[in-house]
């Protein structure tokens, strides 16, 4: 996990929110872990009819400004991973209307 | 039956913000299953409250829109949403900055334990 | 009443990839809806959008991004207002 580029913590859940292990920046951070665990459960009731009934979401990321944060769930286990975005890459998830 | 499903309303009632209570009454308010935290307003949870739905959902039924299928009342610090699923009343009772959407997409997760509530219901003489 | 609100919404409709938009008010209820978006999601996009702002409550409201297979669903908040829009996923990776 500490391969991963950019990342500035990580942490591993199992699915009922307890941490299993946890580094950087999201060290210990269990509130973090239940307000994560409580978005998957509120995603996966998102939209039964644009998105079939049996496609659940394989990744979440959650965007700001200079950073960002990417779940994911795989072998029962929440990974989410807390990565920085460099100023120059910032183009921005912004939907220009 | 009744433990399971008012356990699974207690978990409806944390995951929305704000939702005080989930009442699941016949057309007269009599409850049939409650499930209620400690701020819900004890007055909304009498029967003489819930049954005025009934007529009031009649009435909205003669506007010529239709059946009449939910009502969300507005009040100053609380909001009422009830569905008409007779014999059966839903009641969600909830803060008045709580997510009225999401409490309403509630009603089709709790659709499917309806029918057997309704045979209870249905039976009483 | 709501013609400057549909030009938006058509316009976004029109961009290429976009299969649906949804826009909701700060009580989850929708205002407006198109394509694949359906009127009832507008309470759990909302409940979602808030959920994520609580990760970092000083900060603006970030923006959520739901990766389906084929699909993406991504949702920002402005101020009282939540917006939706549900993509095909294309080939470009970030």
């Amino acid at each position: 996990m500490e391969k991963i580029p950019d990342q500035t913590g990580y942490l591993i859940l199992t699915e009922d929110g307890a941490v299993l292990e946890s580094a950087g920046e999201l060290e210990n951070d269990e509130r973090i872990a239940t307000i994560i665990i409580d978005l998957i459960s509120l995603s996966n009731t998102v939209d039964p009819l644009a998105f079939g009934p049996n496609e659940k979401f394989k990744k979440i990321s959650i965007t700001y400004d200079d950073h960002w944060y990417a779940i994911c769930i795989s072998n029962k286990k929440i990974y989410v991973v807390k990565r920085s975005i460099s100023p120059a890459a910032a183009e921005g998830n912004a939907i220009a209307v | 039956m009744v433990d399971d499903l008012r356990k699974y309303l207690n978990h409806l009632l944390e995951k929305v913000n704000g939702l005080h209570c989930i009442l699941i009454t016949d057309r007269d308010g009599v409850p049939v299953v409650r499930a209620v935290t400690e701020r819900a307003p004890q007055l909304a949870l009498r029967p003489n409250f819930i049954s005025t739905f009934g007529m009031a959902t009649d009435q909205a039924s003669k506007l010529g829109l239709g059946r009449n299928k939910t009502i969300i009342s507005m009040y100053s610090s609380y909001q009422v949403i009830q569905m008409n699923k007779l014999p059966l009343i839903i009641t969600f009772i909830g803060s008045d900055n709580c997510n009225t959407g999401h409490i309403l997409s509630l009603e089709s997760q709790i659709e499917p334990f309806l029918k057997d509530l309704a045979a209870v219901v249905a039976d009483a003489p | 009443m709501e013609k400057d609100l549909d030009k938006v919404v058509d316009e976004i409709m029109a961009t290429p990839n976009v299969s649906g938009c949804l826009v909701a008010d700060h009580q989850g209820l929708c205002l407006a809806a198109k394509g694949t978006a359906h009127v009832d999601s507008a309470g759990i996009i909302v409940a979602i959008s808030e959920q994520a702002c609580k990760i970092q409550p000083n900060l603006k409201p970030p923006t959520v991004c739901l990766e389906a297979d084929k699909k993406l669903c991504l949702i920002q908040r402005h101020g009282t207002i939540t917006g939706a829009i549900y993509k095909q996923k294309t080939e470009m990776k970030f």
